[in-house]
């Protein structure tokens, strides 16, 4: 079965781009190949001027570790860490001094509204603060390439929007913002879409 | 943080499963240890090249092989031999295996307390182990007994020795005693330690029947053969000369010419082939008989047919002259029996006048008393002392300082003892008897064979817990293996649960060297805790839940060290953490 059918897509740098489709259009397996989780059968990805799929693991994953992050649609927290130690994880991982660390998860925590949060565990908090907690491992780290699947799944719409602002702030500081949504108000208030249906990308309706 | 990935109460769980699973595979480990390989390879402690076991017997301790053939296997060039008795019995109460010993050279520099004992006694030598788990000091008096055995004897405790070997969990008695509280028949023990001989050329030298063939050139009499220990083995009568061919087992023999009271030694043959030998009995040889008296005082010589000589003066003593047998010599109105066989000269004169009084006491082995029997007594030349026919078991002498021989003449038997005077002022002589016929060589002979120390041990240990070794070794096997499997199942279970964990850390762009820098070395300090703990609880369980004991078969123990066992389970521990690592990073350059 083929998930991907004939996506040609480019984005450019500090660009924000919505990729809009029901579930199961492909749109995470698409973020998934984009981000260098997921080789595909065939086919080219080229990242930062880079063929994905033609460096070695290693350096795959050095790229994805420093230039990327991705905000799962599962979120992906570890419970039996606190909300400070899960956005903080990244930064471990990418090996910043403890200093900076606790300066870019205060600042990363303040941006989303979680800071008097950080000693709680992500089972002890809303759903809407776990995507909101999961928004903030990925901007602690300030990638240069964000990758968004359905950050405003399940939220109301208050909280959907406050999301999207968040990550249009990323957007205005730099950052490549590609998200997904199903949600056509969402895509809306983004702006720059594009349609995906059973593993193609199509044109507006 | 690496104790929050891995969840902290799956790292108590963890803990716990790997402390139990740790402390089960220590436990199985030394159970395999001192029984699979204590015990095979030393189960009764038996040293030797080989050992010489009754064919058929479950265990050592069952085990039946005739005494004669340990002193005739000392015959042989080069090679030593010693019979031993083990039997499981009680001491205080508490059950362990004897040993009984005719050498204590094993022992000799090994004594931790007391001293080797040097004299005939009722004595024991403890092992360490023995002495701690029975409780016994230096001195005590102890009774050893058995349920299959009516002997009760009370032993006093003349030491303790260190071995380090599984003997150390025995008790050490004079061979006599060992055969006692065996009830061991006559000439019997339970098993024979050989050196200096190959196992095949032992075998084969025991298992044949070998004919000896004696030429004879008498018209009357018996020829006897008696083995090592004096036992008669085989018999014929001569009427007119001529040969016997006798099958008989590898052995020490003497051949014995015996007619009335008169038995004399003819000769002694190492039987480990076919052989001949001819014996010449000349009927009217004329033998001189030199009697030590004054010459106021003409002895008389009254011959076995009746006749009477008179003697000659030579200037110190009267000499006969006359043919072999048992003549009567009279000086007045004492009467003197005198076996003449060969040249004699005899002084009873010697004994009269001597100060000191010697009782020499003649039984069966048995402790029966022997009566109607010839005794002489010969000094260090030779001479012929006393002679005389008794009826009662005691004979009584006066004897002056020296040394001598007594030879009992009691056919077929003809039993030989030196002793020295004054320091022995009493003698027992022991003529063999035969309690069992059915057990005794010849027979004895057909059913022995000769084993390696560990192939005893293999039997005896299948015959006491009823598993063969090999199968105790398959047992013990697999117990270990399922002991490894479970502290291997533990260690892989604790990254199991933390898989998720893993899989987020891959994600968000840890590779496998990040991930087993961050978890996987973090947990090596718990798993060497674990293995101490483990190491600590096995000891605890060994030392105060009796566990040594629970295990225990016939008072002997396990023979493991604190620090194999320490080394056994940080080895187990820290392989087992070495190989999750793989579990650690699963899949993750699939990139799923």
């Amino acid at each position: 079965m083929e998930a991907l059918k004939n996506i040609d897509l480019k984005v450019g740098k500090g660009e924000i781009l919505c990729l809009m489709g029901p579930s199961g259009s492909g749109k995470t397996t698409l973020f998934k190949v984009s981000a260098g989780l997921l080789r595909p059968d065939s086919g080219r990805v080229m990242l930062l001027g880079k063929e994905l799929y033609q460096l070695t693991f290693g350096e795959r994953l050095s790229l994805r570790r420093n230039l990327t992050a991705f905000m799962f649609q599962e979120d992906l927290l570890i419970d039996t860490l606190s909300v400070r130690e899960n956005v903080e994880l990244p930064l471990i991982i990418e090996g910043y001094p403890r200093r900076r660390r606790v300066e870019f998860v205060e600042r990363a925590l303040e941006a989303v509204g979680l800071k008097d949060m950080k000693t709680r565990r992500p089972m002890e908090v809303s759903g809407g603060e776990r995507r909101r907690i999961s928004l903030a491992r990925c901007l602690a780290k300030r990638p240069e390439i964000l990758f968004a699947d359905e950050p405003t799944s399940n939220l109301d719409t208050k909280t959907a929007s406050a999301m999207l602002d968040l990550l249009k702030q990323a957007n205005s500081q730099g950052a490549t913002i590609i998200l997904s949504t199903h949600d056509p108000l969402i895509a809306k208030q983004v702006g720059n879409i594009i349609y995906m249906r059973d593993g193609k990308l199509q044109n507006l309706p | 943080m690496a104790t929050k990935i891995l969840r902290p109460k799956a790292l108590l769980g963890f803990s716990l499963a790997m402390l139990i699973s740790l402390t089960t595979a220590n436990l199985v480990f030394t159970l395999f240890y001192g029984f699979t390989i204590s015990l095979t390879h030393s189960f009764g402690g038996l040293g030797g090249g080989i050992v010489i076991l009754q064919e058929g017997a479950k265990s050592i301790h069952t085990s039946r092989v005739p005494l004669s053939l340990a002193k005739s296997l000392c015959r042989l060039p080069a090679v030593e031999a010693h019979a031993v008795t083990l039997t499981p019995l009680t001491l205080g109460g508490k059950p362990i295996v004897f040993r009984g010993v005719d050498t204590l050279n094993d022992y000799a520099d090994k004594i931790v307390k007391g001293s080797l004992p040097t004299e005939e006694d009722l004595w024991v030598l403890l092992g360490e182990k023995a002495s701690e788990r029975l409780g016994l000091e230096l001195g005590d008096i102890a009774v050893a007994g058995s349920p299959l055995s009516p002997s009760i004897v009370a032993l006093h405790v003349a030491g303790a020795y260190r071995l380090g070997d599984l003997r150390d969990y025995e008790a050490v008695v004079p061979y006599e005693i060992g055969a006692e509280l065996a009830g061991l028949p006559g000439g019997v023990a339970s098993a024979i330690q050989v050196d200096g001989i190959e196992k095949g050329e032992l075998e084969s030298l025991i298992k044949s029947l070998y004919t000896l063939t004696i030429e004879h050139d008498a018209g009357r009499g018996r020829v006897v053969v008696l083995d090592s220990l004096n036992t008669p083995v085989a018999m014929f009568t001569m009427e007119e000369p001529g040969a016997e061919a006798l099958q008989l087992p590898f052995g020490y023999y003497t051949i014995v010419y015996s007619e009335s009271y008169l038995t004399a030694n003819l000769t002694s043959i190492l039987l480990t082939e076919n052989r001949a030998s001819t014996l010449r009995i000349p009927d009217e040889e004329v033998f001189k008989l030199k009697a030590v008296a004054p010459e106021t005082e003409p002895p008389i010589l009254q011959l076995e047919d009746g006749s009477s000589i008179q003697g000659r003066w030579i200037g110190n003593a009267w000499l006969f002259e006359a043919p072999r047998g048992l003549h009567t010599i009279m000086f007045g109105e004492a009467s003197y029996l005198i076996p003449l066989i060969g040249d004699t000269t005899f002084n009873p004169r010697a004994v009269e006048e001597a100060p000191t009084r010697v009782e020499i006491r003649v039984n069966w082995q048995d402790g029966a008393d022997v009566t109607d029997y010839l005794i002489s007594v010969r000094d260090a030349t030779g001479a012929l002392l006393a002679s005389i026919r008794s009826l009662s078991p005691l004979v009584t002498l006066n004897l002056p300082d020296g040394e001598y021989e007594a030879e009992v003449s009691k056919p077929p038997y003809l039993i030989k003892v030196r002793f020295r005077v004054p320091k022995q002022e009493a003698v027992t002589i022991s003529l063999p008897v035969i309690s069992n016929p059915s057990r005794i060589p010849p027979r004895l002979f057909q059913q022995l064979k000769a084993v390696t120390p560990i192939d005893a041990s293999a039997a005896t240990l299948s015959s006491l817990i009823g598993l063969t070794t090999a199968s105790l070794v398959a047992l013990m096997t697999s117990l270990t293996v399922l002991s490894i499997i479970a502290v291997f199942t533990v260690q892989k279970g604790l990254y199991s649960s933390a898989e998720d964990n893993f899989r987020v850390l891959w994600a968000l762009g840890a590779g496998k060297g990040q991930i087993l820098r961050m978890v996987w070395f973090k947990t090596l300090d718990l798993n060497l805790a674990l293995g101490l703990g483990a190491t600590y609880l096995a000891l605890t369980i060994h030392e105060h839940l009796s566990f040594n004991l629970a295990f225990t078969i016939l008072g002997y123990g396990l023979q493991v060290e604190p620090s194999l066992i320490l080394t056994y389970s940080l080895m187990l521990s820290i392989a087992s953490w070495f190989l999750s690592a793989a579990k650690l990073t699963p899949g993750m350059d699939a990139e799923a």
